[in-house]
């Protein structure tokens, strides 16, 4: 079997896919564990229904949102665990390489560091896709939120969330590169995602932040905070790719990303170099 | 080179491996957990920083609620002060009875169950292995009261609502080991994760009221709300803690004598289907494997 010739693909494409493709097959192996999430959903969305009703109308249209807290916390909660679980799933792999031993045996294989990890994000996208999916159609479905269902602003919304992962994704390769040479957890991820999730408003319009002007800066450097908005102006007050904030929130994230994504691969290099050189790929 | 004389030495040295009291039985598994706590003091803090982000996010929330339903629940404080208890509550029961669950799935994944068994009595072990993480829920516990009231939620002071308090927080403990010890015993058997604790925990979440007053929920789910502890266990602390009332107001003691009956009537069942599991797997032979 070891001397049977097989392809090995110089693509950079198929070795990406070939990443995905194989994580996907283990993650609907623990198909008991994907039962048992998604049939939690329902809960979870109902927490947030019941919490609503306590919301005052009045309070939460001040914000600019509309008067319905369950399509606000919805699309806030189910939006942050989507983007989080794809961004933590670089670093967590990164971890368990380390952890298991395998790093050496990843980094020495023909597979390219670059498709390596594209194909590790592609897997967590599909399961926070998954996920994110479910809880939309729980919330539509069983507890008719007023979200916008048309075609036009559903996949407005759907662009504009690809590219706040996409913008946010620069955070996971610089967690990555930290791992990579202290081999320790990922506390960049874990602050960044504490931080995202208690100033970009995922449970509480920012308005109410203005009273306290650190807070409030802070949520305006988050660029997580800018994704969040934009998605609730499509899919709550009807706005479009053209309208005016939402322009506004795509140009935000597009800084980021000129801003993140230079200094992260760069850190992520710096890292991968270093371990090689000090030959402490196989340690931890 | 390795100092084989050495190695002897420590082992044929004459040490003291029975008879000790469970009390310093458990003392040592606290001592063993906190030094390992030490080694994750880093997760650890970060872990309580984003438990306290989540109860500062309920400051910012609280702003935006109508107090209306709250005072027709029987609810004199505000909105905040109602959730802080609920959340601080909800993350002690979660440390409480996952903590059983935790410890025996450990000891199976890292393949030290049958060692662990077989130098102390399946009571002392679970007993040890839980005391630690008590501790830790409590500091928790008294951690986001304090941040809940620096940011402006109020509790009384009255020490006879306070003491009612500590007692209503032993029930709740006593109230979900049951749970944890079934947990246990599904754990080890099935060899998976928690799924006892994974269902009780949507239940608990959805259904004792943790961040709205059960008088919001359908009349045909409130039934439910009876069969989760911590429904009278927030019941009871809310209104010792906002209301300033104590063991000795009916809507208190009601609520403390339903979980002394759950306590009387889970307890037994749940170490009746422990012991079950537990001869089952040593029977087997695998209480090594995972």
């Amino acid at each position: 079997m070891i001397r049977s010739p097989y392809r090995k693909s110089r693509s950079w494409f198929r070795q990406a896919w070939g990443v995905f493709w194989a994580n996907s097959k283990v993650l609907f192996s623990y198909r008991t564990w994907m039962v048992t999430e998604l049939m939690g959903m329902p809960v979870s969305v109902a927490i947030y229904f019941f919490t609503g009703m306590l919301v005052s109308k009045p309070s939460l249209a001040q914000a600019g949102y509309g008067t319905d807290y369950l399509s606000f916390a919805l699309i806030g909660v189910s939006m942050t665990n989507f983007v989080w679980v794809t961004i933590v799933r670089l670093s967590h792999i990164i971890q368990h390489e380390i952890e298991d031993g395998t790093l050496e045996v990843v980094l020495s294989s023909p597979t390219r560091m670059s498709a390596y990890l594209v194909g590790q994000s592609f897997r967590g996208l599909l399961l926070g896709g998954i996920f994110f999916v479910a809880s939309m159609l729980v919330g539509t479905t069983i507890f008719e939120t007023s979200l916008r269902t048309d075609i036009f602003s559903l996949l407005s919304a759907a662009a504009l969330i690809l590219f706040t992962l996409f913008a946010n994704l620069g955070i996971g390769v610089l967690a990555a590169a930290v791992i990579l040479v202290y081999k320790k957890g990922d506390p960049v991820v874990f602050i960044v995602s504490a931080l995202t999730e208690f100033l970009s408003g995922v449970v509480y319009p920012l308005n109410l932040l203005e009273g306290f002007p650190v807070l409030h800066q802070i949520s305006l450097v988050l660029p997580y905070t800018y994704g969040l908005d934009g998605v609730r102006r499509l899919l709550l007050k009807g706005a479009t790719l053209q309208t005016s904030m939402v322009v506004f929130d795509f140009l935000v994230l597009l800084l980021y990303v000129i801003l993140l994504y230079p200094t992260a691969f760069y850190a992520f290099r710096l890292s991968f170099d270093r371990i090689r050189r000090e030959g402490t790929t196989a340690s931890y | 080179m390795v100092d084989a004389s050495g190695i002897l030495e420590i082992l044929r040295e004459r040490r003291r491996t029975g008879g000790l009291s469970l009390p310093w039985k458990i003392y040592a598994f606290i001592v063993r957990d906190f030094k390992t706590w030490l080694t994750y003091r880093l997760w650890l803090m970060l872990d309580v920083a984003g438990s306290l982000f989540n109860i500062a996010a309920y400051f910012f929330f609280s702003k935006i609620v109508t107090e209306q339903m709250l005072t027709q629940a029987g609810y004199l404080g505000g909105y905040f002060s109602f959730a802080v208890v609920g959340i601080a509550f909800q993350e002690y029961v979660s440390f409480s009875f996952n903590g059983i669950i935790r410890s025996i799935r450990d000891e199976q994944v890292r393949g030290t169950m049958e060692t662990v068994l077989s130098t102390t009595t399946v009571a002392t072990f679970l007993t040890g292995s839980s005391a630690f993480r008590f501790i830790e829920s409590t500091i928790f516990l008294v951690a986001s009261m304090a941040v809940g009231m620096g940011l402006g939620a109020t509790f009384t002071g009255d020490p006879a609502a306070l003491l009612s308090t500590v007692l209503i927080l032993v029930l709740l403990v006593a109230s979900h080991l049951p749970i944890g010890i079934l947990g246990a015993a599904v754990s080890m058997k099935t060899k998976l994760g928690d799924p006892v604790a994974q269902i009780f925990s949507w239940l608990t979440q959805l259904l004792s009221g943790i961040l709205y007053p059960l008088n919001i929920i359908p009349q045909w789910l409130r039934p439910f709300t009876l069969f989760t502890p911590l429904t009278y266990s927030l019941e009871a602390a809310r209104r010792c803690l906002i209301n300033g009332n104590n063991l000795l107001h009916p809507a208190v003691y009601s609520n403390v004598f339903y979980l002394l009956l759950y306590i009387v009537i889970a307890f037994p069942v749940s170490l009746y289907v422990f012991k079950r599991s537990f001869e089952s797997v040593r029977k087997d032979g695998e209480l090594g494997h995972y």
